[in-house]
């Protein structure tokens, strides 16, 4: 199991050093230092010295590192440092830092004490946590009866990741479903790759211990419904057109058990923000935006450039910050653009025109044209990069997955609001071929 | 600033704060001082009265130092036992549970009578919380004398806790006895264990449902229907959100296909779509082992992913090390179908330039190595690497070339045919060596078959003096005399050119050797010297070894451990860390175990003054920056005396590792010599197995600077241990040494 975790600087100072299994010693640590952080070239994240592996990851100026000597599962290493990586971010803020560490040494001791035994992952719900962390309540000089029962309970409870006792004046449930492009189009418009990737955040204050079901227009489900027969879909209401979903993972507390017999989505939610599930869709999406690129090479010194962006989502929505990447040769010298809506202009350092256009309705048809000149002489071939996309768009869905019903049942709760958001974002992988 | 009135001053303090708000205070003070590095051992007995405080957080500060220094404070620990013992009887179990998980994990002889009477308390300690702290305790308690544990009422209670309804609880028993019971091979699995940690499974956290998979995955189901239940049970969990739960999960699936062979092909189809899931889902870390478990399965299972190519392309933005496990997946699942899909895709890696220059070459070598997978396309890979070498980017031509040979060593008849008119036109925009000495191969194999052949390798000849390259020389050499035998006329001159060349106006040993060698082989028997140098090859058909099968069997036995990541069974890196404890054992006496890279001067002034250490980091490196520039020059007469190398050598702030080859094995003696020679000091030798050990020092006459050196010499290897109160000059010492040692 880990023998010890680490917080090592980039210049190779040990910020905390937690060292639970006494098979590693402090000085055996300089061999991260020698072997990782003074390496020349970039190491992959799993370096093994002499019988010992080091699992780390980067987060800003520091390394978070599990040393351990046994041969064990590197995913769950991994899948530890996230979760320490996670916890702390609910500590100390989203941008934890080493001055940040260095401030709170001893809460995260603390922490690094509660969340591993000798080697061992505890408990790692923040918010039972909490429990055991009594910095967090420092006003209460004595705890209160009430909470000490509460650990007790609390650690025998079948739902670990849920507080008991949770009352809200309001209930509110927030659901994001937000949806991630990695596109490759050909030239032509053809698809190369297709992967929308999805997740399912969920953020609620829920009175009690409520029992949520939550209904997608997921195919297989739908065509369950109707016996299994291949009955047409009435498409008068879009939640209702079945999409297929290539793989789907979900968060600890779905009941698997049960969606594996009725498809049905139930679970009791942790409290706040968690991402209930991500999934992975890549037949019959629909693409948000059509690119068609004409690049010319007008003799040795000339490329001519047309790039018409037309947007194929409902003109009562609109994309937010679309930016549009086109790569220019490596010897490109200037570009003379032109274009009708938004700012463009070329980017030296990384060789491309960037069109931006701050809100690019559906329905519409943009273009650009440019006139690039090269510098002579240098004669180097141009392995024509594709052209890159960002660009968000509300109430918008790829892979048209829509929720259909979210239903919440707790004896203590009379009403709940309901809150859906739909997100489709593309940050450069949305790509179209030149 | 001293340590010691650091010390004082922090007892002052802890001994004046009554109140507790600001003792706690005090506290964090020293545990932050702690955790930079200062040793504040001798603030042991204080710390210990200071534990009876009811405030938690003092407690668990107090504990944690009491932990870091028990073993230097040996005599001092028994005073600690009565706060552990009272906190044992204490009402709140977060106390009960520090203080339990404390003491066990001093793991000390001394208190082993304690720790197994509230261990066994722990164990039927009415809270949750201690009994399962007190779980993994035993384990501890197993450490430090096995006698108490093996075979005791403590082993058959734990193995009645697995069934208790906390799934705390009950997991760490399983990884309690797992560890306990590890000499007779873990804890022993019964049908009964398996079917009520599978009925429970889905109240654990991700952590214990991995254990338990690791449990049923060494489970050996008694039926057919058993492990058809096991499946369905857990086919379920391949959708859970956790990387660490679906590969477990893929293991038990993997072990189940022994007893379950006519549902192979279902059982892989079931776990492809999860895996390929994770590479796109999870950050680039965890992507890492799971595309490392997607090769191990592809090289057996090609097509399992063959339709699925295009996810294993590589994104700009992946660092190296995915870009090319990716790449080796891609060489694995080539078929006929992905073919042009996959070539296509490495081909524009090469000439992608915001790709970088090691994967440029990677992917050449990848082409080169699905030409020998797919023989029937190789004029398509042959036409691919004719158009990187026409780029003239020095090293995809280097690469190109290189795969170029090796094909042609493969498909000789037909490659040649589109090779050899080539030749003279790649002769003259090729530059660099290892491109040209494929060339040169090329030309020497079969140049003979076109008319220009000599003519080509002659013009090598002609600048064989002017030639600064070794590798080249030697080719050549090989080549010419090739050729002599198959086309005499027209080479019959340039022959005796390079033998002249090489035997009288060369400066390089081997060179002068191989054209004697030639020289004599002819002048001794020139229908020998024929046979030797055109002798018939063996036609082969594969370049790489396939691993074996058993290798991939091995693996596949540890899925989902380290071993498939670095391609090795778990013997193979095990023994390296049997050997290396030795070694260890034997330097500990040498090697400072002061991990921190600033002194404890430095340090102290910091608490002090409080200064934020990133201000320090910021002048260190604007002195080096300075310093960049300078060349160590030593100071001829330098003396140590032993006491005073042996004290700098302790209380150095700097540590500087440094590893590096030389070119041939010397004694150490000339060691000594060499070092001596060049103004280094030597202050202490010793010979260690095979293994030479120097101490020496030197003083550099700019800066005053002072380096002390450690060197660890076996074979051709030298490990240099540097020490000093300034890194970049640590640097530029161990470069220097390194190039004295090389020269």
């Amino acid at each position: 199991m880990i023998s010890g975790i680490l917080f090592i600087n980039e210049l190779g100072k040990v910020l905390i050093s937690r060292i639970y299994r006494q098979d590693i010693t402090i000085s055996f640590i300089d061999q991260f230092k020698i072997k990782v952080l003074a390496a020349k070239k970039t190491t992959n994240p799993i370096k093994h010295v002499e019988g010992t592996t080091f699992c780390f990851r980067r987060i800003g100026s520091f390394f978070i590192v599990a040393v351990t000597k046994k041969n064990i599962n590197a995913a769950l290493v991994f899948e530890f440092l996230n979760t320490i990586i996670e916890i702390f971010k609910g500590y100390f803020g989203e941008k934890f830092n080493e001055n940040t560490i260095r401030t709170n040494f001893s809460l995260v001791y603390e922490l690094l004490d509660e969340i591993i035994d000798f080697g061992y992952p505890q408990t790692t719900e923040t918010d039972i946590l909490k429990l055991y962390i009594t910095r967090e309540n420092q006003r209460q000089t004595k705890k209160s009866k009430e909470s000490v029962k509460q650990i007790s309970i609390k650690a025998t409870g079948v739902i670990g990741w849920r507080q008991e006792g949770l009352k809200y004046s309001r209930n509110e449930v927030f659901l994001d479903i937000v949806e991630n492009l990695h596109f490759l189009v050909s030239n032509s418009g053809k698809f190369l790759k297709s992967d929308v990737f999805g997740e399912i955040i969920m953020k609620s204050r829920l009175s009690g211990m409520p029992d949520c079901k939550l209904g997608l227009n997921d195919k297989v489900l739908l065509d369950k419904r109707s016996g299994g027969k291949r009955t047409k879909m009435k498409n008068t209401r879009g939640g209702n057109t079945p999409i297929v979903i290539d793989d789907v993972t979900f968060h600890q507390c779905v009941k698997l058990s049960k969606f594996d017999t009725d498809r049905s989505i139930s679970f009791v939610p942790p409290d706040g923000e968690f991402q209930c599930a991500s999934y992975r869709v890549t037949e019959n999406v629909k693409k948000p935006f059509k690119v068609i690129p004409i690049v010319k090479e007008r003799g040795a010194i000339t490329v001519d450039v047309k790039v018409t962006v037309i947007s194929l989502f409902s003109e009562n929505l609109f994309a937010k910050n679309t930016v549009v990447r086109i790569p220019t040769p490596p010897n490109t010298a200037e570009c003379v653009i032109t274009t009708q809506t938004g700012k463009a202009k070329y980017d030296p350092q990384i060789n491309c025109i960037v069109w931006s256009i701050k809100r690019f309705q559906g329905k519409e048809e943009l273009s650009l044209s440019a006139e690039v000149n090269l510098i002579r002489g240098k004669q180097s071939v141009w392995s024509r990069p594709p052209i890159s996309l960002d660009f968000t768009i509300p109430s918008y869905t790829s892979s048209g997955l829509r929720v259909r019903y979210l239903k919440v049942v707790e004896k203590s709760i009379t009403e709940v609001v309901k809150w859906v958001r739909y997100l489709c974002v593309s940050k450069g992988t949305f790509q179209v071929r030149i | 600033m001293s340590s010691s009135r650091v010390i004082k001053s922090f007892r002052q303090l802890l001994n004046e704060s009554k109140e507790q708000s600001r003792r706690r205070v005090v506290i964090e003070q020293i545990i932050s001082a702690m955790s930079l590095g200062v040793n504040l051992s001798p603030l042991f007995a204080d710390m210990v009265k200071a534990a009876q405080t009811t405030d938690l957080v003092q407690k668990k500060m107090i504990y944690l130092y009491i932990c870091k220094y028990a073993e230097e404070n040996k005599e001092l620990l028994i005073l600690s036992t009565g706060t552990f013992q009272r906190d044992c009887q204490s009402q709140d179990p977060l106390v009960r549970g520090l203080s339990l998980r404390s003491m066990s994990s001093l793991m000390n002889k001394e208190l082993v009578e304690y720790m197994a009477r509230e261990i066994k308390k722990g164990l039927m300690d009415r809270s949750n919380y201690v009994r399962r702290i007190a779980v993994l305790a035993t384990v501890k308690l197993f450490r430090v004398s096995p006698e108490l544990v093996l075979g005791t009422e403590i082993e058959k209670k734990l193995y009645s806790m697995i069934a208790e309804v906390d799934p705390y609880v009950s997991i760490n028993s399983v990884v309690a006895l797992n560890e306990i019971l590890a000499s007779k091979g873990g804890i022993s699995i019964t049908q009964k264990i398996i079917i009520h940690l599978l009925k429970r499974f889905h109240e654990f956290t991700h952590w214990g449902q991995s254990i338990v998979l690791g449990l049923v995955a060494n489970y050996a189901p008694q039926s057919e229907q058993e492990c058809l239940q096991i499946l369905n049970l857990l086919d379920n969990y391949l959708k859970s959100g956790n990387t660490s739960v679906i590969l477990a999960v893929s293991k038990v699936f993997i072990n189940l296909i022994n007893d379950l062979p006519n549902l192979r092909n279902q059982i892989y189809d079931r776990i492809k779509n999860p895996l390929i899931t994770l590479v796109s889902c999870t950050g680039n870390e965890m992507a890492y082992p799971v595309l490392k478990h997607i090769y191990l399965i592809a090289t057996q299972l090609p097509n399992l992913f063959a339709s699925e190519a295009s996810r294993f392309f590589i994104k700009g933005s992946d660092p190296t090390y995915l870009q090319e496990i990716k790449i080796d997946i891609l060489c694995e699942i080539v078929n006929k179908q992905n073919f042009k899909q996959i070539i296509f895709a490495l081909a524009s890696y090469v000439i992608n330039s915001s790709l970088n220059e090691q994967i440029s070459s990677y992917c050449i070598r990848a082409i080169g190595k699905i030409a020998s997978q797919l023989s029937s396309y190789f004029d398509m890979v042959i036409d691919y690497l004719m158009e990187f070498i026409e780029l003239d980017i020095p090293h995809i031509v280097e690469a190109s070339m290189i795969i170029l040979k090796d094909v042609i060593r493969l498909f000789p008849e037909q490659s040649l045919e589109i090779v050899l008119p080539e030749l003279k036109r790649l002769s003259e925009i090729i530059h660099t060596e290892e491109a040209k000495v494929s060339l040169i191969w090329i030309l020497g194999e079969f140049g003979e078959k076109i008319d220009e052949g000599p003519y080509i390798l002659e013009k090598f000849v002609e600048t064989f003096s002017e030639e600064s390259s070794e590798k080249i020389k030697l080719e050549l050499l090989t080549s010419v005399l090739k050729m002599f035998f198959k086309r005499p006329p027209e080479s019959k001159k340039m022959l005796g050119v390079i033998l002249h060349e090489a035997t009288e106006n060369s400066n390089e040993p081997d060179v002068i050797d191989r054209g004697l060698f030639y020289y004599r082989l002819i002048s001794t028997d020139i229908n020998k010297t024929k046979s030797i140098v055109l002798y018939e090859k063996e036609k082969f058909t594969r370049f790489t070894e396939n691993d074996p099968l058993e290798l991939f069997e091995i693996l596949m036995d540890e899925f989902n451990t380290f071993s498939v990541v670095y391609k090795k069974p778990y013997d193979q890196f095990k023994r390296i860390l049997h050997k290396n404890e030795e070694e260890e054992e034997e330097e500990e006496e040498d090697s400072s175990t002061d991990s921190s890279s600033f002194s404890e001067e430095e340090l102290l002034d910091q608490i002090q003054q409080n200064v934020n250490d990133l201000d320090i980091n910021q002048q260190n490196q604007n002195q080096q920056n300075s310093q960049e520039e300078q060349e160590i020059e030593l100071v001829p007469k330098f003396n140590l005396e032993p006491s005073e190398f042996q004290n700098k050598w302790m209380n150095s702030s700097h540590n500087l590792n440094f590893d590096f080859e030389l070119d041939e094995e010397l004694d150490k003696e000339s060691f000594e010599e060499i070092l001596k020679e060049n103004n280094f000091q030597v202050m202490a030798s010793g010979l260690i197995q095979s293994t030479i050990k120097i101490f020496c020092y030197g003083k550099d006459i700019s800066s005053n600077q002072i380096g002390l050196f450690q060197l660890l010499i076996t074979g051709v290897n030298v490990k240099l241990n540097a020490k000093g109160t300034n890194p970049q000059f640590l640097k530029l010492f161990a470069e220097y040494i390194a190039t004295v040692l090389t020269e």
